[in-house]
């Protein structure tokens, strides 16, 4: 297997390395008694540049949670490689860039919020003054400086989930793997991890980020993996992925039944008039009908958290269940519903 | 929770931490210990070994005895017999449950995703029983020892006043029941014993770890444990009759064999709650000697245990 040397670049230099790379990674496992193969993960390949989101997304027995862990050095590669900005994962330097959220984490149930951060960061080398003050200030960032003294046993599974990013946090890393960081969250926690996620993002932090939740990845992630069988089976930008290459959307506000009707006949003399309608490459008037909202959307509304039910960070990506028709641009109003 | 611009947890590469070489390391285990031990602490440990040995004690004074020597060293080999009771089982069953459960639990994963190297936190979960034991014995040590002294005391002035009262009692005497009392009474020989089974303590929960590291449950880790704590007492037969060539057949050497290499010999460590026991205590090298042999032990039961862990799937 090839090493990875760290880089380290020199001033003024642009850091191109990869936050994380993964090349030509093979897991294979075998059971114990039997001796029988079982491979999970086979010649994966990817790259996330520094500054990216990225999800890797994929059913259950797929090789995502066996990538992280190769990647966190948790488990060895049967073959190929993994590095984080440019240091073998294997190695126990490259630990010091990752802040890593296991799915359902749990914490020493004993300890309390701040006892935790504490314990985490102590063992980043954090100590003293400096310590007391990052717990205080990630206790105040995820919103537990009130339950910073209640031992985790009397958490949530949200509060857990906080607890968990908060400790993912400690050491400053240039990057964070989260393995399904709303999984058992309500939908309000739910919102509020996505917003932190991007907020990682505008801080220059990469995220690495496994989930089952489709939604969640198409609207935080730059760029998303499709993991099947342990291999690698689309990649790419998620706008170019979900993208719908032959169809256009147009959403209208305040428009009146004529309008449409005078619309709709102006699609058909168009498509009438091009040579070819016949074969099927004309335009084409699909479908029309009144925008959805999300469940999501109507649940934080009826909570009472209509503001996070708008929230900016989620506008520009907000995602929606299926309807019928395309639904408002990105800037629409809070509480107007969200595009396909 | 608040994502403000004015707050920069978030920001990575921040401060430089100082976590590497020596220093990083033994800080990184010193911090696995505490919190192993704080663990261990707010299981209630402590309150059950105070109910057990206040009942442990009064069930010394139960016992009906012929002569003040023969009461004093009733208290010793209960107070011995308890501390190496209670050694035995927090190094089994706290080690046992340790590693399982971060494993279960996945809190391993977010240990390891830290720069902790394996056999860091392997140490550090040792140390964390060991420090539990240790706290535990000086308890002991310290209790038993003022019971020893107040009972030695007031045992020296009976005997005195009844030699008094018979009008035998003359300088020469008082000397000579003074000795022999406190002979049986509080002597360091007392505080070597305990010292030997702390080394015990050590021993055993090294080897505990070792097999945790293999075992896939706590119940198997227990049960292997008292199996090697048995083997552990028996050891020394068994080298015996290994050594001295009583083996006479293939299978027997095969199966006395790996018993006198692998297990540890527990003998050696009772011989110095043996000899406090009877009032003297091991001398000082013969108690060096033990510490040697006890941390060549846990040397080799480190190294094998941090060999396995290294490879273990997690």
């Amino acid at each position: 297997m090839p090493t990875v040397s760290p880089s380290s670049p020199k001033p003024g230099d642009i850091d191109t390395t990869p936050a994380v790379r993964v090349d030509r990674l093979t897991r294979v496992f075998r059971t114990p008694m039997r001796r029988q193969k079982l491979i999970a993960v086979r010649e994966l390949s990817l790259e996330v540049k520094p500054g990216e989101i990225y999800g890797l997304i994929g059913p259950n027995g797929s090789g995502k949670s066996t990538t992280m862990k190769c990647l966190l050095g948790l488990v060895r590669p049967s073959a190929g490689s993994c590095s984080i900005f440019g240091r073998d994962s294997r190695s126990t330097a490259s630990r010091r860039e990752v802040g890593f959220l296991p799915e359902n984490p749990y914490f020493y149930k004993h300890l309390s919020g701040r006892e935790t951060i504490r314990f985490y960061g102590r063992l980043c080398g954090l100590r003293g003054r400096a310590l007391e003050e990052r717990a205080d200030e990630l206790l105040e960032f995820v919103g537990l400086s009130d339950a910073a003294d209640r031992r985790l046993g009397g958490y949530s599974k949200g509060m857990l989930q906080r607890i968990g990013l908060a400790q993912a946090l400690v050491h400053h890393p240039r990057l964070l793997v989260l393995d399904e960081p709303t999984a058992g969250v309500d939908p309000r926690g739910s919102r509020v991890i996505r917003d932190l996620v991007l907020g990682f993002k505008e801080r220059g932090i990469t995220v690495m980020l496994c989930s089952h939740l489709l939604e969640q990845v198409q609207e935080v992630c730059d760029r998303v993996g499709i993991i099947y069988e342990g291999r690698m089976v689309r990649e790419g930008r998620t706008e170019d992925l979900i993208a719908v290459e032959n169809q256009t959307e147009i959403v209208l506000e305040n428009a009146d039944t004529a309008l449409l009707e005078e619309l709709r006949r102006l699609v058909t003399r168009h498509a009438a008039d091009r040579p070819g309608a016949a074969s099927g490459a004309a335009p084409r008037w699909l479908r029309d009908g009144r925008p959805r909202t999300t469940l999501e959307r109507l649940f934080l509304e009826a909570t009472g958290d209509s503001s996070r039910a708008g929230a900016p960070a989620a506008d520009a990506h907000a995602g929606a269940a299926p309807s019928e028709q395309a639904g408002p641009p990105a800037d629409s109003p809070p509480n107007e519903p969200t595009h396909e | 929770m608040s994502d403000s611009d004015s707050s920069r947890p978030t920001d990575p590469g921040s401060p430089p931490l100082q976590n590497s070489g020596l220093g990083g390391a033994l800080w990184r285990v010193w911090v696995l210990a505490c919190s192993t031990l704080t663990q261990l602490v707010r299981m209630k440990v402590f309150v059950f070994l105070i109910l057990a040995t206040l009942v442990l004690a009064a069930m010394a004074f139960a016992v009906v005895t012929f002569s003040p020597e023969e009461e004093l060293k009733l208290i010793r080999d209960v107070a011995l017999g308890s501390m190496h009771l209670f050694a035995s089982l927090l190094a089994i069953a706290a080690t046992a449950i340790l590693l399982p459960r971060d494993v279960e639990d996945r809190t391993l994963y977010t240990i390891l995703s830290k720069p902790v190297p394996r056999y860091e936190y392997l140490i550090g979960k040792w140390l964390g029983v060991v420090l539990l034991i240790g706290i535990c014995l000086l308890f002991m040590d310290l209790f038993y020892s003022a019971i020893l002294w107040w009972r030695q005391e007031s045992l020296i002035q009976a005997q005195l006043a009844a030699f008094e009262a018979a009008g035998q009692l003359d300088a020469g005497l008082a000397e000579e029941v003074r000795t022999a009392i406190a002979s049986q009474g509080l002597t360091w020989g007392f505080h070597s014993g305990a010292f030997g089974i702390l080394l015990q303590g050590a021993v055993l929960t090294s080897a505990v770890l070792l097999l945790s590291t293999i075992a896939t449950s706590t119940l198997f880790t227990i049960l292997a444990g008292v199996a090697v704590l048995l083997i552990g007492h028996g050891q020394e037969l068994a080298r015996r009759y290994f050594l001295e060539g009583q083996v006479s057949t293939t299978m027997e050497r095969l199966i006395a064999t790996p018993v006198a290499i692998v297990f540890p010999d527990f003998s050696l460590f009772q011989s110095a709650a043996d000899a406090a026991s009877v009032g003297t205590g091991l001398p000082l090298g013969d108690l060096l000697r033990l510490t040697t042999i006890a941390v060549l032990y846990i040397l080799v039961y480190k190294i094998a245990a941090s060999l396995i862990f290294a490879e273990r799937e997690l």
